[in-house]
């Protein structure tokens, strides 16, 4: 089966205990939401997840296979990981960065094809970084960095997308339209997501089942509507959390 | 940013522009001097025909230490590029890890000692190779291998290495100071044919060709190159031993040249753009041809006097690396 399937995992780091013996299937068009309080191990778990860190015990498959038994370039063609935070201390233009995510897709002596260019300057215009393709990226604000870090994965275009806090930076307006991008390109493609988040709205309307890690080990995975409970919210966060609806939505605010 | 990579028109031209400055470096650098020729005499100097004096200059001084000061350059300037990747720093130069304290102590004891021309160089770089291995060893140890730890062990060992070069200094006999300054300075008036130095440095280019694409993405960041297929603990641990051995290379057969290697690959950064596929090689090409004409000014400037290289280099670098610094930050 395709998608990433996670049996009995446990994940601790530096003395805390992130998940306990896990049981997880992210299945080919489900967006996944990962909530929990700061320091729950949200990076941690992702990072996990992606094979960048090996956990303490259980077994992860992606697309039906271990993730150690794949090949890295098999493993970039079908699972991608937006980091929280992208540092750019050498010079590089907005193009060059976005590129790099056709790596997995090129052989060792392969250039950049036209198709490659074409397919790349179009992401760049749907997360409205048309016109700066060649702008040296130490000049974008914070949020056209996000967007620029979220072009470099959808130019990846894995099967599989795992994004630590995707919103971080981002205004009202393209927190949702990029939320959106991922969301729609992703299950295009007969993909799944999880995306870690801090904003509830954003995870109740976008996520279609959640996992919430609440710090001690603990966790829940659920359909979404199962999992936002305000008692389950309360516990999570160790503060009230009111819903209320509105427009036909549930809102979520701080008690 | 003058070059489009992507065009491979703009690439035929960037080859075309450094074959140019490679050729006109070397043609400078074997004309001028104390014996100055015109195209002819050069020409017939080179293809052997003239014989006397001419020839004798032109092929067994001149082309020898040309050939040197361009490979050194080239090495400088490649390890400066890939020590700038491996430790995601601008800043980065090949000797920011130790490696040429550590040649520089075992060669001024060689001088000191009064070693002949062997062993000065085989001493400087069983030195550098020394200083490797404990940067190495000592950074390698059980947190893993960050950035910052192995910068940290670096410049901690440089400037240990740099007192232990001041302490020799401060005892040093008199009658050996000036050529203990000269190699500290870097220095290629005993420059020979560089056999082994070229044949170091073509294998270092090629090695780092094959890793290219993978040092764009280590330049981005570690977990985007490792997310992206890169085998990045692999690809560091090369990265710091071909860098550091290049370096060595470089540091024996010239001392410690300053600047070439801190800025060549910035600069180049600036006016090509950060794709290593490009970047690479025009390193080499623009850092030996640089040092090849430094050397030539370093011979003739003060002529019969000869400047250490290390000198010219930083005063031709110096305010050419602030002049484009600015001007790109203007731009952008």
């Amino acid at each position: 089966m395709s998608g990433l399937s996670v049996h009995g995992l446990t994940v601790t780091v530096g003395g805390l205990t992130v998940c306990r013996e896990l049981e997880l299937s992210l299945q080919p068009g489900q967006c996944w939401g990962l909530l929990g309080p700061n320091g729950a191990g949200k990076t941690t778990l992702l990072h996990t997840l992606a094979g960048l860190r090996p956990p303490q015990a259980g077994e992860i498959r992606l697309a039906g296979t271990p993730l150690k038994a794949l090949s890295r370039r098999r493993r970039a063609q079908l699972l991608g990981l937006l980091p929280q935070d992208s540092k750019d201390p050498l010079p590089a233009t907005v193009l060059e960065t976005a590129l790099i995510g056709r790596h997995p897709h090129l052989h060792a002596w392969q250039w950049e094809s036209a198709a490659d260019l074409e397919t790349v300057r179009a992401i760049l215009a749907a997360v409205e970084l048309a016109g700066l393709e060649q702008r040296p990226v130490d000049t974008l604000s914070g949020g056209e960095r996000r967007r620029l870090a979220i072009a470099t994965l959808l130019a990846q275009a894995p099967q599989v997308y795992l994004l630590d806090e995707p919103a971080n930076h981002l205004d009202l307006r393209h927190q949702i339209s990029l939320l959106e991008l991922l969301r729609d390109r992703a299950l295009a493609a007969g993909g799944a997501l999880m995306m870690s988040l801090h904003d509830l709205n954003l995870a109740a309307r976008f996520c279609d089942h959640l996992l919430l890690l609440f710090g001690d080990g603990d966790s829940l995975a659920a359909p979404a509507a199962e999992a936002l409970t305000p008692a389950n919210l309360q516990r999570l966060y160790r503060h009230p959390v009111l819903v209320i609806e509105a427009d036909g939505r549930q809102v979520f605010i701080p008690g | 940013m003058l070059l489009d990579p992507h065009r491979s028109s703009h690439r035929w031209l960037l080859c075309a522009a450094l074959a140019g400055l490679i050729l006109a470096s070397l043609s400078a650098a074997l004309t001028l001097g104390s014996v100055a020729l015109d195209a002819q005499a050069f020409w017939q100097a080179l293809s052997g025909q003239g014989g006397g004096l001419e020839a004798t200059v032109v092929l067994e001084l001149r082309l020898p230490r040309a050939l040197s000061a361009f490979v050194t350059g080239g090495l400088l300037a490649l390890a400066g590029a890939l020590m700038q990747v491996l430790l995601r720093n601008p800043l980065a130069d090949p000797y920011v890890l130790g490696v040429s304290g550590g040649a520089a102590v075992a060669a001024l004891l060689a001088i000191m000692a009064g070693a002949g021309s062997v062993w000065l160089p085989a001493g400087a770089f069983a030195g550098a190779l020394l200083s490797m291995l404990l940067v190495f060893g000592l950074a390698h140890g059980r947190g893993g291998w960050t950035t910052s730890r192995l910068l940290l062990t670096g410049v901690v060992l440089a400037s240990g290495w740099s007192a232990v070069i001041s302490f020799l200094l401060a005892i040093g006999p008199e009658q050996t100071l000036r050529s203990m300054l000269f190699w500290l300075m870097g220095d290629l008036s005993e420059a020979r044919w560089p056999g082994a130095a070229a044949v170091a440095l073509i294998f270092g280019l090629l090695v780092a060709m094959v890793l290219a694409r993978s040092l764009n993405l280590l330049a981005r960041g570690e977990i985007e190159a490792g997310m992206l297929g890169v085998a990045v603990g692999k690809l560091r641990v090369a990265l710091f031993f071909l860098a550091s051995l290049l370096t060595a290379t470089a540091v024996t057969l010239a001392g410690s040249v300053g600047f070439v290697g801190l800025v060549v690959p910035h600069l180049l950064r600036l006016l090509i753009g950060g794709d290593h596929r490009l970047l690479l090689p025009a390193s080499v090409a623009v850092g030996g041809s640089f040092l090849v004409l430094a050397d030539t000014l370093a011979r003739t400037v003060a002529a019969p006097q000869q400047l250490p290289v290390g000198v010219l280099s930083a005063f031709i670098g110096v305010p050419l690396f602030l002049y484009l610094l600015r001007r790109s930050g203007v731009r952008a």
